[in-house]
């Protein structure tokens, strides 16, 4: 190529996987432009704050509360997800998806400098060995063009810029295994007085389902929150815990805030702005306020040659409705790089021409079935992040040939998730005419027995669960809005049998009293073999554009690389032929790791 | 004899305890006064400081309990009367627990400035655990050099081994600590007990000649001017730069004080100075009982119960709240409509009550 | 009788403290009284709180912290009442939420939301606000003694 550009790599995205990439290829050396959608935001803390005061005054605490919406780059938000009505799913009309079911999909991201790791709860679970080859093994889902083995490397740094508090002796489970010597950069998140409690009850205990018995026990959960530093990491060198990005000495340990999701006020969980600062300070660009809208290549080679992109000015009245002003330029590099999201890779790739019919096919979440009641005493409801604990024993065995597998996440915040609580109960409260110290003893007895269990329901990729689009479905800046088909099969249905049995044997077994009741008009019921069930989404979305072994069964190659397209790669949750129990966040940070490999090497060819 | 030389080393090292603890309930009280969105600035430079100091507290103890000696924390004379008199070579002025104003970050200015400044603390001027913080009209920096050169001395006379007979589980680690510049060094040896002191020195005072504190060079952290510049910043509303020179003003770029968002607290907040009953005098009763508590748990974590460090802290976020409540409570008939503010006033043990709200010192509770 | 107006926001926090079953003390530390009642005002007009804080300035109690069996029957009768009920819940909801809930339904501020009553109620603190620092949720829950 004669022409000379500015930039070696142009990457759609700020989130963490683009912040990885960036990361990585600038300290090689090369030079790195983001372009980002979301509303212009400075590295000072005081930014981050407005976010803060953002959502204290939302009276809707949903994850996207404090992220305010932007008519430009719009985002998908839970409540977008209405009722049932006379047995049909019901959609806010003016959601950013427009969703034709039959199912909800119910989970969302954000778009905003940062992404969703700006939300997310920070559960760092590496996947089982198996889950890479499941098709072998189970003959259920897709196998991984890698193995486990492959990505352990790549999970240890992932670990490191994530800032992962583990402990590794409790974590080697189910065909999980380390380096010799491994140890996580920080000392596992102390774990809830519940979580405690239920080690305690669970001593021993065992689950029964069609005729087989189980044996399960509670550990604690990796998380990217930052706790008291182990020293022998690194062989010996220890790890700093990182703090807030523009305030570096707050956020070094987490202070127990209880808002994970929607926003860690101190930063002490990770985000991507850490890593994006960290980028930016090499030299990477980022282009503010700059939505991409069409991926230019040639049609003969399928080599991308330029990224179209919608910058606007105006952000001040975002839900206006108004017509936005905005200005459209191309950008151009070597490589090209999209980590803009599982559903908006695959909507810029439709909306671009790309020919491959796996764009937009194997959308793919975790189905969380919700499960509440009391403990047998009180435990403190409401205290410390989301999870510290859960119970991996079901995430793995031969019964995945016949039914999902499940991890189940032990929630600190009572029943916050499923029935909005404590506002509930203080709402049932003051409508028996409570008042005084009667009330207070109301909330404090009800709730401070409470806990959730939420079942991740492993959901396979499936062409008919897909992302696509259609000219009649457009945002303010004229972009296409994800059109999402979604439904959840027998199979996955059967793990939630599996699941709501658990629960129900769980809460005998540690003599706590089942309070689990659900609404079947609420988006998510379902009656299935006689049982009711409800499931909301764990904003988990992946599957969007999966790798694979050639351009027949996937989009892109064991490289991060596009089958049809060479020079360009895609990062984050669409890569994923399967998700297994894990939440994904940490396996994309360790794939974007591998990806910026393969992309360095791939530059260094052409600068030879 | 050793134990007699130690005595007075252990003497020295008390009075550094109560000397770094003197400094914070005044910089609490102004911290508490003000908030993180209209005095970001200050918010941040004032908590820093503080958790620096909490540092230096524990460092000393760390060299306290690393010689064998005992660190008294829980003790009638452990908290100064406020306002304390800090009584220096070339002047006389009074550290009191006020708002946040253009006086009170005069006054930290005071307590922090480098070199020069001679310290003569007599008599009962600062009623600490000894009656008295005598630093022999010597600056801080020059009482830490004091307790170096008496380490280096009884080492020499007696080898490490003897002097360095502490208790090794007595040491708080590293990992307890957070929030602020610097790290807890664990105190075994000459070498350890040396750079404790240094990191406490140029924290304070910053390195030598320059206004940046030590922490660059000893833990490589970012760079972080030192408490008397960093004071300084708020008062001319100028951060420092990198090649300014400690005794010239900062020419950095310009900081937002907001010098009238601050709780109007009266000045030196007293329980007894509230009416009986009223929620000011509950409030300031309740924050002090807190205080106190606290106090317990850190001499029982300095003193062989380090796990104790959790509790501890928690009790200090609680500390924050009650302070907060107490900041929108008026004084009674108060004609300037002045608040009431946490009065760090020390309760016996015998008085102490117990709150559904407060942690308790139970151990157990931590397994 | 005539509530004067320099009454009227002590009449309102001693209420405050007879319906959320605080202390005059947590309801001064909150800072909000004063900005509760103009809300209160602002969304419903002054008439039918000046009615109610008249209902209950008749209602003679000793102390609003530790009501007698009396005095909680003759609060509670207001509680029930159909004319009172529904601006009784909007000061309760107030306290204990910083929220106003009515034809409008907005929190009045930051501090409102963190100061609201329901986490203290709990024994635990606002989500995303007040926290109680590392390690601390691990501890036994608080116990209350009422």
């Amino acid at each position: 190529m004669s022409e000379q550009k500015k930039y070696d790599v142009v990457i759609v995205g700020a989130g963490i996987t683009g912040a990885i990439v960036a990361n990585q290829l600038a300290e090689k050396g090369h030079k790195v432009l983001i372009l980002e959608a979301g509303v212009k935001k400075s590295f000072n803390f005081e930014d981050y704050r407005a976010y803060l005061h953002h959502y204290y005054k939302n009276t809707i605490k949903i994850p996207n509360s404090p992220y305010p919406q932007n008519s430009n780059a719009p985002q998908p938000l839970v409540t977008d997800v209405e009722g049932i009505k006379d047995g049909i799913q019901q959609f806010n009309k003016d959601g950013y998806f427009k969703q034709f079911g039959p199912a909800p999909f119910q989970s969302t991201y954000t778009r905003a400098k940062g992404g969703t790791t700006l939300h997310w709860l920070g559960t760092c679970l590496r996947m089982l060995p198996s889950d890479f080859k499941e098709k072998d093994l189970y003959n259920s889902g897709k196998n991984w063009p890698i193995n486990y083995y492959d990505l352990m490397p790549y999970y240890r740094m992932a670990e490191q810029e994530i800032g992962v508090s583990a402990d590794v002796d409790e974590q080697g489970f189910l065909g999980i295994e380390f380096e010799e010597g491994y140890v996580y950069p920080m000392n596992k998140i102390p774990q809830s007085y519940l979580d405690k409690k239920l080690t305690e009850w669970t001593d021993g205990a065992q689950f029964t389902y069609e005729n087989k018995t189980y044996n399960y026990s509670v550990v604690s959960t990796p998380q990217g929150r930052n706790s008291s530093p182990n020293p022998n990491y690194n062989n010996g060198e220890g790890y700093q815990p990182v703090g807030a990005v523009g305030n570096p000495d707050l956020g070094q340990r987490c202070e127990g805030n209880s808002a994970c999701v929607p926003i860690c006020p101190v930063q002490a969980k990770y985000n991507a702005l850490k890593t994006l600062k960290k980028a930016v300070d090499k030299g990477v660009v980022i282009k503010e306020q700059c939505v991409a809208s069409e991926i230019l290549y040639d049609k003969k080679t399928g080599e991308v040659n330029g990224v179209r992109y919608k910058k606007y000015e105006n952000f001040e009245d975002l839900t206006s409705g108004k017509e936005c002003n905005y200005t459209e330029e191309v950008i151009t590099a070597e490589r090209y790089v999209l980590a803009a999201h599982a559903v908006e890779n695959a909507k810029l790739m439709l909306a671009s021409g790309f020919q491959n019919k796996n764009i937009g096919q194997n959308l793919m979440d975790h189905p969380v079935l919700l499960t509440w009641g009391w403990a047998k005493e009180k435990i403190g409801a409401f205290r410390g992040p989301g999870s510290t604990s859960g119970i991996p024993s079901l995430r793995d065995g031969l019964f995945r040939r016949e039914r999902s597998a499940f991890r189940i996440e032990i929630g600190n915040w009572g029943w916050n998730w499923p029935t909005g609580a404590p506002t509930t109960e203080l709402q049932e409260g003051v409508s028996k005419h409570l008042f005084g110290k009667k009330l207070r003893k109301y909330m404090l007895d009800t709730v401070q027995k409470e806990f959730r269990l939420g079942f991740l329901i492993e959901q396979q990729a499936l062409a008919n669960n897909r992302v696509s689009i259609d000219n009649r479905y457009r945002d303010a800046l004229g972009n296409y809005r994800p059109i999402i088909n979604y439904n959840i099969t027998d199979h996955e249905k059967e793990g939630m049998l599996a699941a709501k049995q658990f629960s129900k044997q769980f809460f005998k077994t540690i003599g706590g009293e089942d309070k689990t009741e659900y609404d079947p008009d609420k988006g998510g019921f379902i009656e299935y073999k006689g049982e009711e069930l409800w499931w909301q989404g764990a904003g988990h979305l992946a599957g969007t554009h999966i790798m694979g072994t050639d351009k027949s069964n996937s989009v892109v190659d064991k490289y991060q690389r596009c089958h049809e397209h060479k020079n360009l790669f895609l990062v984050g949750c669409g890569n994923m032929p399967t998700m297994g129990t894990s939440n994904p966040t940490l396996t994309i940070a360790a794939l974007s790791f591998w990806a910026a490999e393969n992309i360095d090497k791939d530059l260094n060819s052409l600068k030879k | 004899m050793l134990a007699t030389y130690k005595k007075e080393v252990f003497k020295n090292l008390q009075t550094a305890i109560e000397l770094e603890h003197s400094t914070i309930p005044p910089y609490l009280a102004a911290f508490f006064t003000i908030d993180q969105d209209s005095n970001a600035f200050s918010w941040e430079a004032i908590r820093s400081v503080v958790m620096e100091e909490m540092l230096h507290m524990t460092l000393a103890c760390n060299i306290l309990n690393a010689i064998g000696g005992t660190p008294y924390i829980d003790h009638p004379k452990f908290i100064p009367e406020y306002p304390a008199k800090f009584n220096f070579a070339d002047r006389k002025f009074d550290v009191g627990i006020l708002k946040f104003s253009k006086d009170s970050i005069e006054t930290f200015m005071e307590i922090e400035k480098p070199s020069e400044i001679k310290l003569n603390l007599e008599g009962e001027e600062i009623k600490g655990l000894m009656r008295q913080i005598d630093l022999d009209e010597r600056t801080i920096g020059e009482f830490y050099e004091t307790v170096k050169e008496q380490l280096k001395c009884l080492v020499k006379e007696y080898g490490e081994k003897e002097v360095f007979n502490g208790d090794r589980r007595l040491q708080i680690s590293p990992k307890e600590y957070y929030g602020g510049g610097g790290e807890i060094i664990e105190v075994h040896n000459l070498e350890t007990a040396l750079f404790a002191i240094d990191v406490i020195v140029d924290q304070g005072e910053g390195a030598p000649d320059t206004i940046f504190d030590g922490d660059t060079t000893f833990f490589g952290q970012d760079q972080e001017v030192a408490h008397f510049f960093r004071f300084k910043e708020i008062h001319v509303e100028r951060k420092y730069k990198e090649g300014d020179k400690p005794r010239e003003p900062p020419t950095g770029a310009a900081v937002a004080v907001d010098w009238k968002a601050t709780k109007n607290m009266i000045d030196d907040p007293k329980a007894a100075n509230f009416p009986k009953g009223s929620p000011a005098r509950i409030k300031a009763e309740e924050f002090n009982q807190l205080y106190s508590h606290f106090l317990r748990l850190l001499h029982r974590t300095f003193n062989g119960e380090s796990q104790l460090i959790v509790k501890a802290v928690g009790m200090m976020y609680q500390m924050k709240y009650i302070a907060a409540e107490l900041l929108n409570i008026q004084v009674p008939d108060n004609k300037e409509g002045k608040v009431a503010g946490p009065p760090f006033e020390y309760i016996p043990p015998a008085e102490r009550k117990q709150y559904d709200w407060l942690i308790t010192e139970l151990v157990e509770e931590l397994v | 009788m005539k509530i004067r107006a320099s009454e009227r926001l002590q009449i309102f926090e001693q209420l405050s403290v007879v319906l959320t079953g605080f202390s005059i003390s947590e309801i001064l530390g909150t800072g909000l009284s004063k900005v509760y009642l103009e809300t209160i005002d602002n969304n419903l007009g002054k008439a039918i709180p000046d009615k109610l804080f008249n209902e209950f300035t008749n209602i003679p109690i000793k102390n609003e912290e530790e009501l007698t069996v009396s005095e909680s029957d003759s609060i509670e009768v207001l509680v029930e009442s159909a004319e009172y009920q529904s601006i009784i819940k909007q000061i309760i909801l107030l306290w204990y939420l910083g929220q106003w809930i009515g034809k409008e339904n907005y929190i009045i501020s930051s501090q409102s939301y963190l100061e609201g009553f329901v986490w203290k109620a709990i024994g635990a603190h606002p989500m995303g606000g007040k926290q109680p620092g590392f390690g601390t949720w691990g501890f036994p829950p608080l116990t209350f003694s009422q």
